[in-house]
């Protein structure tokens, strides 16, 4: 089929040549090579799409905030930092119980403490006959004038008396007078 | 085979050495260059700011999604098998975030949270047009191009502006898009087919050529 030179390009081959010039088919290349009216208004028309891309550009507004790549730490770097508090908290955890455990207020351990226990025994036993014998504390007695008389079951700890008293403890109690 | 078409293509500093430069940057960036990123960073953060604006019509807006577009690329820069694709996979980024700003926006609507709309912040602000006139043009432009973008398809309306509003070839429009080349070429073509008959808008594109007032 023969070309008509004098037929000008198509709307369809117009618009295929704006997009694409290679996918016109041969004929419709040799018209537009050879006919200035149809290139003209094809130039025309791609210049008109251009004007379209400046004027987007340049009706653009300026960027104003800077653009930080602000990044998250990366991962494996959290998973540490993560297992190290972790740790330190166990740590802090055990130590707590630690000393918890082999604080003075503790009496679970019989087997380490037994001097101590025994000791405590005794003297839980002095003061449970000084509450029998001696039923107010020294300080009082001597407040009210009884004599201090000392137990014979004493296991030898010395049984406070009244010169056992520290003049300032005594002078701070009313109407004591120190010896 | 695109680059036939050099009159299609605007006057702008996309060389075939700004090519290769990209290509040597994506791949030292690909290697772990901050440096090779930083500096693909400044060749193209403009461009996908123009990007996220041409369709947001907000400054505030087209920052925030650049900025989340420069760090997941540069999050996932390690992943891009072809660093001779690094322009597409960015805009392909760009395009993605853009997405999910507007399904946010969506969300946010439908449930009631939105704030104060954007919309009419057309960020005309005084500083960024030299004189009154300019401003109006500016305007006149956005109004003119919005009616005729309203009226195309989805597809159209991406493809006819990642052409000739972004300047993207058609082997990129195509790799963002995952659409192959006849179909970006046929949704083009129909796009062009009805850009050809908005009279209006191409009276004002005229108008701006003659008058010597584009750039």
């Amino acid at each position: 089929m023969s070309y008509d030179k004098n037929k000008h390009l198509s709307e369809d081959e117009f618009l295929t040549a704006a997009i694409d010039r290679d996918d016109l088919s041969a004929i419709a290349r040799d018209h537009l090579s050879e006919c200035p009216q149809c290139r003209e208004q094809i130039e025309n028309f791609e210049s008109e799409l251009a004007t379209l891309g400046r004027m987007a550009e340049r009706f653009s507004p300026r960027q104003r905030r800077q653009v930080s790549l602000t990044v998250k730490p990366h991962h494996a770097g959290r998973w540490f930092w993560g297992l190290g508090t972790a740790a330190g908290a166990t740590a802090m955890v055990a130590l707590t119980v630690t000393l918890l455990w082999w604080s003075p207020f503790s009496q679970t351990m019989p087997e380490v403490l037994n001097g101590v226990t025994f000791q405590e025994t005794d003297q839980l036993m002095t003061d449970i006959d000084k509450l029998v014998d001696n039923p107010l504390p020294q300080v009082y007695l001597y407040i009210a004038g009884e004599s201090q008389q000392k137990s014979e079951n004493d296991s030898g700890n010395a049984v406070p008396t009244n010169n056992n008293i520290t003049p300032s403890y005594n002078s701070a109690m009313k109407g004591a007078v120190v010896c | 085979m695109s680059q036939r078409n050099d009159e299609n293509n605007p006057p702008s500093t996309r060389s075939a050495a700004l090519s290769e430069q990209t290509v040597s940057l994506a791949e030292d960036a690909v290697a772990g260059s901050q440096v090779a990123f930083n500096r693909l960073f400044d060749l193209f953060h403009d461009d996908i700011f123009r990007m996220a604006y041409y369709r947001t019509l907000s400054r505030m807006d087209a920052e925030d999604i650049t900025q989340n577009v420069f760090i997941k690329a540069f999050r996932n820069i390690s992943r891009l098998r072809s660093p001779e694709r690094f322009k597409s996979w960015l805009f392909s980024i760009a395009l993605n975030q853009i997405r999910d700003f507007y399904r946010k926006k969506y969300l946010r609507t439908m449930l009631g949270l939105s704030g104060k709309d954007n919309d009419d912040e057309t960020d005309y602000e005084e500083n960024d047009a030299p004189s009154p006139l300019d401003d109006l043009m500016k305007k006149d432009f956005w109004k003119h191009v919005g009616l005729f973008l309203d009226k195309l398809p989805r597809m159209e309306k991406e493809v006819f502006t990642l052409r000739f509003m972004n300047h993207l070839d058609i082997r990129e429009i195509s790799d963002i898009l995952e659409k192959n080349e006849s179909t970006v070429k046929t949704h083009l073509y129909r796009a062009l087919g009805k850009f050809r008959k908005e009279a209006t808008m191409r009276q004002f594109l005229e108008g701006t050529q003659k008058g010597g007032h584009s750039t």
